[in-house]
């Protein structure tokens, strides 16, 4: 059995490299490799300009931070339930592997095994990471270290998982057979507890980072924190040697503390299988949502459901596209990603405040700063548009309705809830700024930008929005608007590619539009506020351009195949 | 109607995707009610219902919200109306304000293939419209798309289920690496082949298909 275990393994990492490879014979995936792999050599290999340093301050103050995330961690285990997809497997491994016969060690053996690839990578990864940190210890131990760090906290998370599963499992009984696990379980979560009651009012009380710093030094220094961390300490310990001699003296006990737990989690014999169903099809789920950018309707969508939009039975058919997507714009999670760029945009006005804090035109700077984002990132955040809607090529290609009008619906569909989010912040910033008569704009000029701001937040939104469908549509191989098999390298290096290709795209869709209002503007310039004009003329521009590729994107769209 | 039969990586559902204007074919030419579907496809997918072996259906679309998508899309003028019988009729009627995530495989079949029928089409395409059902299920679907067919409905129908489409199908047309091996009425094929006589769609596709290889 563990000959087919291995051979399944053995399979399934050359089959995905071979498919990798054989993508590389096409340009496009060569391409993206080369940019994914000078990302990497950017990031982390590049030759360091200065030689290695003496140990900083960063190895020797970190330790402490590093054991107290540790034992977050291991507390984490027994504490959250989401911590049971530490169970989860593969949708074909639960198919082929639970009805096989194969005994429940075999499968935790297995999980372990499959597990370790991964942990392997990471601790490959993060050596290059922390080679720029000024640690002097020599790579391979680094590596060895990083490893033992890894597995220690891979296996606690299997344990803590089992046995929560055999408490809920067994009631009674299951507590009997893992009660010194429960023991220190619930130990810690009292001892972190302690701490934090004792840490809490220092760090409430500081002033300055290094006051917050201290506090948490101080806490951790306490009798009952040294004890708690002593067990996390001797798993960091070898990632924070900074000697060979540190390091072999440290290394012995995380093994010790690596195989303690090895044999704990492989002896426990519980009864998991159902669990790990559950826990797998958590999993796919997720996988399934994130490879769809949130467009899975989430669970509360079905209360949601119940609130609809009406839609006249004759009309527009193109409309009927855009009802849709507002539909799912509406059930998804896809609004609340918006409130991510609402955070960057009070963080970036903050310079904004003033001497009377937090006042009216900090808000309207924080509008306007949202409504530049959105300008920026809308259509990356928004896919409310042909992006998601690529899973149902086939049902869109069996509609009456020709290609043009059907991407124009798709576009309409991302671009205009853009658009009137950006018209409601300016209107927002208008009226909070109202009765300011210290602003660089005089309140004419205001309106007359609120009044043209539909036409040009329009425009320039249907020309991002339009460029990244145009990018599905043309290249569906190097925008990943479904769902790729086998990434790797070179999945980084097609989104670097991408954005810069947008990017480009976008600029070079500006230079009519800023050339012709260039030219009005210079026809018109002693006229007042001629510049209002020249603006008014470049989103038609813009406008007209866009209208343009909708065209040539419907013609692509009748041709496309799924 | 006509029951399109093959082994598995034949071209059925190639053949079925093409003639619903999926994907373009690589030469000749697909006409539906007079249509032809490369010079006007709106006209020609307007009278036509392709209802594919996985249902595809919208996440976040309830039931009834995929009719009324439907309806507008095709300009189906009495949709309020129909939206109710139909559902009646294919036994969703309770599951109208789901979503597709809450209906089961059989549900969501009967949702595509109520979504094919709302417009009424001329021809009627159907790709393993029974997969999922159960028999009660199956025995209605088979009423249903005879029904359509008896109303006037041109109805290509693929499936696996031999006595499914010897007992629905007029015609038949068996086709293997994407190549006709028979077309016509099983009367017409087994009198063409003396060796085939008194044998049922089952030996005979098997025969035909076994022939081929």
């Amino acid at each position: 059995m563990i000959g087919a275990l291995m051979y399944l393994t053995r399979l399934s990492i050359r089959n995905r490299f071979a498919l990798q490879t054989r993508r590389l014979r096409q340009p496009r995936y060569a391409l993206a490799l080369a940019l994914g792999v000078a990302y990497f050599w950017l990031i982390l290999l590049r030759p360091q300009v200065q030689p290695s340093r003496a140990p900083t301050s960063l190895w020797t103050n970190f330790e402490t931070v590093a054991a107290l995330g540790v034992l977050l961690l291991l507390v984490g285990g027994w504490v959250f339930s989401g911590e049971r997809m530490a169970l989860a497997f593969s949708a074909a491994e639960l198919q082929f592997l639970f009805p096989a016969p194969l005994t429940r060690r075999g499968l935790i053996l297995y999980k372990l095994f499959r597990s370790q690839l991964v942990i392997l990578f990471n601790a490959l990864i993060w050596v290059f990471v922390l080679r720029r940190s000024g640690s002097v210890l020599a790579a391979p131990l680094r590596f060895v270290g990083t490893w033992m760090l890894f597995t220690n906290l891979s296996l606690h998370r299997l344990g803590a998982a089992l046995v929560r599963t055999s408490l809920v499992e067994h009631g009674r009984a299951g507590v009997r057979r893992h009660l010194p696990a429960i023991i220190l379980g619930t130990a810690g979560v009292v001892a972190v507890a302690l701490i934090l009651w004792d840490a809490v009012p220092v760090i409430r009380a500081a002033k300055a980072a290094r006051e917050i710093a201290r506090g948490i030094e101080t806490a951790a220094d306490l009798p009952a924190a040294r004890a708690l961390l002593y067990v996390p300490r001797l798993i960091v310990a070898p990632s924070f040697a900074q000697t060979a001699g540190e390091w072999y003296r440290a290394a012995w006990p995380a093994l010790v503390m690596l195989l303690l737990q090895l044999v704990w989690v492989v002896q426990s014999d519980v009864a998991f299988e159902e669990a790990a169903v559950q826990a797998s099809m958590e999993r796919a789920r997720r996988v399934d949502a994130w490879r769809r950018r949130s467009a899975r309707p989430k669970p509360s969508a079905k209360n949601a459901a119940k609130r609809t939009i009406p839609l006249a039975p004759m009309g527009s058919a193109a409309t009927a596209i855009v009802w849709k997507n507002t539909l799912l714009l509406m059930r998804t999670g896809r609004v609340g990603s918006i409130v991510g760029l609402a955070m960057m945009a009070i963080v970036i006005s903050l310079p904004a405040v003033g001497a009377r804090g937090l006042d009216a035109r900090y808000f309207a700077v924080v509008a306007l700063t949202m409504v530049g984002l959105l300008i920026v990132l809308g259509s990356r955040v928004l896919q409310n548009d042909f992006r998601q809607d690529a899973d149902h090529l086939a049902t869109l290609k069996t509609l009456p309705l020709p290609g043009a009008q059907l991407v124009g619906a798709e576009v309409f569909s991302s671009a205009l809830p853009i658009s009137v989010l950006q018209i409601l912040l300016v209107l927002v910033a208008y009226a909070i700024t109202l009765g300011d008569g210290d602003l660089p704009l005089t309140l004419t000029t205001r309106t007359a930008v609120l009044l043209m701001s539909p036409l040009m937040l329009l425009s320039v939104n249907a020309t991002t929005v339009t460029i990244q469908n145009a990018a599905a549509l043309l290249f569906p191989g190097w925008i990943r608007a479904t769902p790729v098999v086998g990434g790797g390298i070179e999945v980084m290096g097609q989104g670097i590619l991408a954005t810069g290709m947008l990017l480009l795209t976008f600029v070079v869709a500006l230079l009519p539009a800023l050339l012709v209002s260039s030219a009005v503007w210079w026809a018109l310039h002693p006229m007042p506020n001629a510049w209002l004009v020249a603006v008014a003329v470049a989103a038609v521009v813009l406008l007209g351009e866009t209208w343009w590729a909708i065209r040539g994107l419907g013609r692509r769209f009748e041709r496309l195949e799924p | 109607m006509l029951g399109l039969v093959g082994p598995n990586g034949a071209g059925k559902t190639t053949t079925l995707r093409t003639i619903s204007g999926i994907i373009a074919p690589t030469r000749g030419s697909i006409s539906i009610a007079g249509h032809l579907l490369a010079a006007e496809p709106v006209a020609a997918k307007q009278r036509l219902a392709f209802i594919p072996d996985e249902p595809q259906l919208f996440e976040y679309l309830t039931v009834e919200e995929h009719l009324r998508f439907v309806g507008r899309m095709y300009g189906v003028a009495d949709a309020p109306a129909r939206i109710p019988a139909l559902l009646a009729e294919l036994e969703l009627s309770e599951k109208q304000r789901a979503l597709p995530t809450e209906l089961s495989r059989g549900m969501k079949q009967k949702l595509a293939i109520a979504c094919g029928l709302l417009h009424d089409p001329v021809a009627l395409i159907l790709d393993e419209p029974l997969t999922g059902l159960d028999p009660g299920g199956m025995r209605r679907m088979r009423a249903t798309i005879a029904a359509r067919a008896r109303a006037g409905a041109a109805v290509i129908l693929s499936s696996h289920l031999l006595h499914l489409v010897e007992e629905l199908c007029t015609k038949l047309l068996v086709i293997n690496h994407g190549r006709t091996i028979a077309y016509g009425a099983l009367e017409a094929i087994v009198a063409e082949r003396p060796q085939l006589a008194g044998r049922d769609l089952e030996e005979v596709f098997l025969a035909l298909t076994s022939d081929q290889q």
